[in-house]
């Protein structure tokens, strides 16, 4: 670095070419990073507030789904959020919100709206540079399968493509939520839009907190959201793999960890959550959630007994390790952990993976938890719902409880104390926990969360 | 100018009035749609698709480029009027 305060790169290469100057930057790549806003919209509960007490309380947003059932689907139940029409009116602009047909833009225009509002963060005035040190990444599964196909398509199909109008590329590009977001609140750093099925949403916090970690950005609103309907779920009841043995009793019908899981619940909505520098939230007093102290993303490359369905064992591990690892800790700091869970015979397979990652078996496992047994699994949208859920525990330091459960599975049991699974709201103390997503493809997400502490 | 098609184009911009410093009542003639009424590029091919529905008509993909002035989106909605 010279006297000018300007960096001299060093590359090997022809001398004029190299010899750009670039401005100082001080690159710190171990920033702390917390959690100081928070916004979902999830079918047991929309807004913080209605979220925290369903999450307490239990509360499945399991419900018969009549157009399932006249499309001949053999599930025909659902998990879908109620929101108020006024206050997604009341977010967005005006000629956005005339023309959005997309219930997962929607819904994450709403958990993307609540959160920056939640941080106490500036909305950017139109006139007025975007906060460059501010960015997004709000993924998605699938975002418009049911909004384009549903309402678009038999227009196109009658010969008239100029009818479909032009908030077909917003409203169907995966960066669309992205967009109308971006729109509303004025970032100048990364907008994207990250895409990993299952795990989409840990995904997208994990690469937020990255960005920060790394000194790229200072405030990061990451989330993800999902779209909702027969199209997208059609692709899940012709794998079988939803639940249709619980058509009269929607409310029992996700039951993770049980002896009879029978398929996961489709699910839809949307969890949004501001990531900020310490020191940026220190600056401005701001109200602290959590520390995110570690999180990665591993792929098992459908390998070692992984596919296109089904998580490798040895990466579903490997990803665990690798953010204990980085958060410096060991199974035994571990209090809670959030898992993926879905209500599949894959359960099964998770449970074995956290008893090896962490070391810890029997009375010695730490409590888990999962919170599909409210809100049946929300797919591209669920890490994110997932993730709220899991600061807000960490945050009020208690355990929602699991629902559903009659009987644990015998293979879980063998392994773990059935006291590790509380079936009721534990208040307890969390200094650590572990949130985990797992997705098709053979991806593998895990992030560590840290109890805040502001003497630390 | 029809007093009649600037009432229904009222009718059809005033939802995506973004800004809320920008009334639909304060809408004259020379009434820019992106300087003056704050409508972004894309709401314009919207108008264009509900004008379309709510009189009737067609609009060629080169009469949009015309569409800058209220003024003169009426013009081409009174010579598609005209013609029909």
């Amino acid at each position: 670095m010279n006297k000018r305060g300007i960096n001299k790169l060093n590359f090997v290469g022809p001398k004029y070419y190299w010899s750009t100057y670039l401005p100082t930057r001080v690159i710190n790549l171990n920033n702390r990073v917390v959690i100081t806003g928070l916004g979902v919209v999830s079918p047991n509960g929309t807004g913080i507030n209605d979220f925290l007490a369903a999450i307490r309380n239990g509360k499945s947003g399991v419900k018969h789904d009549q157009a399932l059932k006249e499309f001949n689907f053999q599930c025909q139940i659902s998990a879908k959020p109620e929101y108020d029409n006024t206050k997604l009116k009341e977010a967005l602009p005006a000629g956005l919100y005339i023309k959005l047909e997309n219930n997962a833009m929607k819904y994450a225009c709403l958990a993307g709206y609540e959160a920056w509002y939640n941080s106490g963060l500036p909305f950017t005035p139109k006139n007025e540079d975007p906060d460059w040190d501010s960015g997004i990444i709000f993924g998605v599964g699938a975002l418009a399968m049911d909004a384009f196909i549903g309402n678009k398509i038999n227009i196109l199909h009658s010969g008239n493509p100029r009818k479909i109008g032009p908030r077909v590329v917003e409203q169907t590009m995966n960066s669309g939520a992205v967009t109308y977001l971006n729109k509303m609140i004025g970032f100048g750093n990364i907008a994207t839009a990250n895409s990993s099925a299952c795990t989409t949403g840990t995904e997208a916090v994990i690469m937020g907190y990255e960005r920060i970690k790394t000194g790229k950005a200072k405030r990061m609103l990451c989330g993800s959201t999902e779209s909702e309907g027969i199209y997208i779920w059609s692709a899940f009841e012709a794998l079988r793999i939803l639940c249709s043995d619980s058509n009269e009793n929607p409310n029992k019908a996700s039951r993770p960890l049980s002896s009879n899981p029978a398929g996961f619940v489709p699910g839809t909505g949307s969890g949004a959550l501001v990531l900020e520098s310490l020191d940026s939230a220190y600056k401005r007093g701001a109200k602290i959630y959590g520390e995110i102290v570690a999180g990665d993303v591993v792929s098992g490359g459908q390998r070692n007994g992984g596919s296109i369905t089904a998580n490798s064992p040895v990466a579903t591990q490997r990803v665990m390790k690798s953010a204990m690892e980085e958060a410096g800790i060991t199974g035994d700091d571990v209090d809670l952990i959030c898992g993926h869970l879905t209500s599949t015979v894959g359960d099964v397979r998770e449970i074995e993976a956290w008893v090896k990652a962490l070391c810890r078996t029997g009375n010695q496992f730490p409590r888990i938890n999962t919170l599909k047994s409210m809100i049946g699994h929300c797919l591209g949208g669920s890490g994110s719902i997932e993730m709220v859920a899991a600061v807000l525990q960490l945050h009020h330091q208690f355990a929602h409880p699991n629902i559903n459960i009659d009987n644990l599975h015998p293979d879980i049991t063998s392994r773990i104390d059935p006291g590790c699974i509380n079936y009721v709201d534990l208040d307890m103390p969390i200094n650590y926990l572990m949130k985990a997503s797992l997705g098709f493809g053979d991806v593998n997400s895990c992030i560590v969360l840290k109890k805040w502490d502001a003497h630390e | 100018m029809s007093s009649e098609i600037i009432e229904k184009l009222k009718a059809i911009i005033e939802p995506y009035l973004d800004d809320e410093d920008v009334k639909v009542d304060s809408l004259i003639p020379d009434s820019h749609l992106i300087q003056d009424l704050g409508l972004d590029s894309f709401y314009v091919i919207d108008l264009v698709i509900d004008i379309e529905n709510k009189f009737d008509i067609n609009i060629e993909n080169e009469q949009i480029s015309q569409f800058e002035t209220v003024e003169q989106v009426v013009k081409v909605i009174q010579e598609k009027l005209d013609n029909k």
